[in-house]
């Protein structure tokens, strides 16, 4: 079934299953065996609406017509089709706003408004039909830039001084041999026998984002009625400033991924270097700012739906939630007059939750042992938003009410 | 230098904050030295008692079982007890109900605090006693106490239920010679009737030193009417609703910032806050400089964009032409702007809370060698709005 695949998709310019199967982790058997009975393809092709029916045969070179006519030719397409059907399994699930920002990049701006369903919204599989003919390729994009949509990044400064290499830019270094011995370094430090696999660097306004494949923890599954054990993988994506003096860093895994930023720097700059989680202060008279604003209704960007209180004003001071879909400052005030203050106790509470772009985003209010009564570092869950949306938050809160906000994640280095 | 005796007070003030937070029955408080030994002395008089409990937390970057947690930002505290197989997967977090293996995560402590009523009880007899005053107690937590010749009532709002001697107008009928002592740190402020001339006092200002209670009754016994009026029958303490009832007014907001500069003879105030002090001269003088370029600009009618901004070299040379000492390194200068720009930011937030960026006082201009036109540093003509100088008296 497999070598009969890997023919046809030679035979209609589409990649092999290796391509489906490695760079996009997109299990393709299954998707076969399905196709293998009667009359699939024709049937998935008659559920698909008239933008993607459109963009499809646009890229296959059929005539268009009417809704049914283009449906009835593109059941016609049998092996054509089917690296079509596999993208649409591609696509469950991956981000739109990484879909459609690579579609505005890459696309004529003819091809993406054909895409559009209504003010904000685009078809997404029509637009990553349009990608696939494009270029394949894009898909490999797609899938890699879907995980910074979707994971908090830890806010990573370097705390070694450096002097940036006069020969060679970081962007550079990224694709020289240099990166493979770093990785092979990361790994001989890490000691657990899996092995770093550079799987993409892409330059995004000016940021660097290196991607990594690496074995996390052992899994096993069930095929054909037999255990198969494994690793499963881990997306270690390191989003480096131009001069790598900072980076982001996402990943499942705490410690390997900042060893691999460590290695990656080290060998750039030439010299040991280490990079430390970012922390940025607050002073709490802000802190009050922010709260009666939010309180009091006047802040028409956020609203705030939660607050989780420790030693509450009640009898015993058990920690209590406050939580509602809309806005909680009426009852917050209510409490406050009703029982006791909790506005004017900052170190008893122990998060917030605001409403920004219609997601609920928790906001904590960090306390650093060295650091004064006043003073506070404020992080959020990023993971909640997605990488413009989290641009967006953070101006506010520095523009609006002078707060630095950082990444609820951090990584810090393995205790020997 | 800081003074003894303010080092002493601000002590005290740490002190109290520390016991309020214990005096609160069932606070959980962060295990740290001075918390610890804060709470042991108290424990020592009896007044509470204090539990330390181990507890790990269900989502920690320290951890190596954040990659298990499905949500990494899990709050959960799962407090540990020897009893429970740590390894048996029998804990469970309170907050997502993930199982978790408290082997090899890390631990924290923490300190739980109940007060003893009858520990407070006697310390408080034992303080009246060690005064030499008799007392008796009328009602449950309810005193009438001698100090030599007159005759004071002191009440623990906290557990007192004798409802017809608690209100304004008993209060005002005994012509105030009444002390009202909450436990709850709560107690003072929020809970009694915020009336000045009621003499309120917090079990933790007592036991911090910063008042003493023999010398509070002597004085509350002798104590005038107070000069009040109304009739009504206004509970001094009350759990059912918080005093006073009334939300301070909060600062309107800014979308378009606006800080207030003025610049007296020695020192730079923005909105207010001292941002340079009198003792900063260099300080003093680089912002003069700006100032002066500032009010130069302001008065010839150049719109903002085209405010001149002042480089390092012009700064350095304005500063030779004023003290005579030549400062060669260009660098110090910089700095200096640098320094102040960060402390103008730092004492703006800190002290008022107010949104600032580094740049919203002085600005710096486009770095040297990139883009065209001027570079260098000036006050920002967007966000700064001057004042005189409000300590200048007319001359006579």
């Amino acid at each position: 079934m497999r070598v009969k695949f890997n023919e046809t998709m030679t035979k209609v310019g589409a990649p092999p299953a290796e391509f489906w199967e490695n760079d996009l982790e997109l299990g393709v058997e299954d998707i076969l065996r399905r196709i293998a009975e009667n009359g699939y393809l024709a049937e998935w092709a008659q559920g698909l609406d008239k933008r993607r029916t459109s963009v499809l045969c646009k890229n296959l070179g059929l005539k268009g017509g009417g809704l049914d006519e283009r449906r009835a030719a593109l059941a016609g397409r049998n092996g054509t089709l089917t690296p079509y059907l596999l993208v649409a399994h591609f696509s469950r699930g991956k981000s739109h706003a990484a879909i459609e920002e690579l579609a505005k990049r890459s696309l004529p701006p003819d091809v993406v408004e054909s895409c559009r369903v209504g003010e904000e919204r685009y078809d997404i599989l029509a637009l990553l039909f349009a990608l696939f003919h494009q270029d394949s390729e894009l898909l490999r994009d797609v899938f890699h830039l879907d995980k910074i949509h979707r994971t908090g990044f830890a806010r990573m400064t370097m705390a070694t001084e450096a002097r940036k290499p006069e020969k060679q830019s970081f962007q550079d270094f990224l694709h020289s041999e240099g990166v493979t011995q770093a990785l092979d370094t990361a790994d001989d430090s890490l000691r657990d026998g899996h092995t770093s696999e550079l799987r993409d660097v892409i330059e995004l306004d000016d940021r660097v984002l290196v991607f990594v494949r690496r074995g996390q923890r052992p899994e096993h599954i069930v095929r054909d009625n037999r255990i198969v054990h494994g690793h499963r993988p881990e997306w270690i994506i390191l989003d480096f400033e131009p001069g790598a003096k900072r980076v982001n860093i996402a990943s499942k895994s705490i410690n390997e991924s900042l060893e691999i930023a460590n290695q990656l720097a080290s060998v750039y700059f030439g010299k040991a270097v280490e990079y430390t989680n970012e922390t940025e202060v607050t002073y709490a008279k802000q802190l009050d700012r922010l709260l009666s604003r939010l309180c009091n209704g006047k802040d028409e960007t956020l609203e705030w739906v939660e607050l989780l209180f420790g030693n509450s004003p009640l009898d015993g001071a058990p920690k209590i939630k406050i939580s509602a879909q809309n806005a909680i400052g009426p009852a917050i005030q209510h409490f406050e007059t009703a029982v006791g203050g909790l506005l004017g106790h900052l170190d008893c509470i122990e998060s917030i939750k605001v409403r920004f772009a219609k997601k609920r985003v928790s906001v904590i209010f960090e306390r650093e042992e060295d650091y004064e009564d006043d003073e506070f570092v404020v992080r959020y869950s990023d993971h909640r938003l997605n990488v413009f949306e989290r641009r967006k938050f953070e101006n506010y809160m520095r523009d609006e009410y002078g707060i630095p906000i950082l990444s609820t994640e951090k990584r810090f280095k393995k205790e020997s | 230098m800081v003074s003894r005796s303010s080092r002493r007070k601000s002590d005290s003030k740490r002190n109290r904050k520390l016991l309020e937070k214990m005096l609160a029955d069932g606070a959980c408080l962060n295990h740290a030295p001075d918390v610890a030994e804060a709470a042991s002395e108290i424990a020592r008089l009896g007044v509470i008692d204090v539990q330390k409990r181990v507890y790990v937390r269900c989502a920690n970057p320290r951890d190596g079982d954040l990659r298990y947690t499905r949500n990494r930002n899990c709050s959960g505290r799962i407090y540990l007890d020897e009893a429970i197989d740590r390894a048996g997967g029998e804990y469970q977090c309170p907050s997502c109900d993930r199982r978790v293996y408290p082997r090899g995560k890390q631990q924290f402590e923490e300190l739980r605090c109940c007060v003893r009523p009858d520990g407070v009880k006697t310390w408080l007899e034992k303080t009246i006693s060690k005064a030499k005053y008799t007392f008796k107690e009328m009602e449950p937590w309810f005193y009438r106490v001698i100090t030599g010749e007159a005759e004071v009532y002191l009440c623990v709002v906290d557990y007192c239920e004798a409802h017809a001697k608690m209100n304004r107008e008993w209060a005002i009928a005994q012509d105030n010679r009444a002390v009202w002592v909450s436990v709850n740190p709560r107690g003072k402020s929020e809970r009694t009737i915020p009336e000045d001339w009621l003499r309120c006092v917090t079990l933790a200002e007592l036991l911090s030193g910063e008042d003493d209670l023999p010398s509070i009754l002597k004085e509350q016994a002798d104590s005038r009417r107070p000069p009040v009026s109304g009739n009504a029958a206004l509970p001094i303490y009350t759990k059912a609703r918080r005093y006073p009832q009334v939300f301070e007014p909060i600062s309107p907001p800014h979308p378009e910032r606006v800080f207030i500069i003025e610049v007296r003879d020695k020192e730079v105030r923005v909105n207010g806050q001292v941002i340079i002090p009198a003792n900063s001269s260099t300080g003093n003088r680089v912002f003069k400089m700006l100032y002066r370029q500032f009010i130069e600009d302001f008065t010839s009618g150049t719109p903002p964009e085209e405010f001149h901004a002042m480089n390092t070299d012009a700064l350095c040379n304005a500063l030779y032409d004023e003290t005579g000492e030549e400062h060669a390194d260009l660098d110090v200068v910089r700095k200096s702007v640098n320094r102040i720009q960060a402390n103008i930011e730092k004492i703006v937030k800190r002290e008022t809370g107010v949104a600032i960026d580094r740049h919203d006082i002085i600005q710096t201009q486009r770095w040297k060698g990139i883009g065209e036109g001027d570079y260098g540093y000036r006050l920002n003509p967007y966000s700064v709005a001057i004042r005189p100088d409000q300590t200048r008296k007319p001359e006579t």
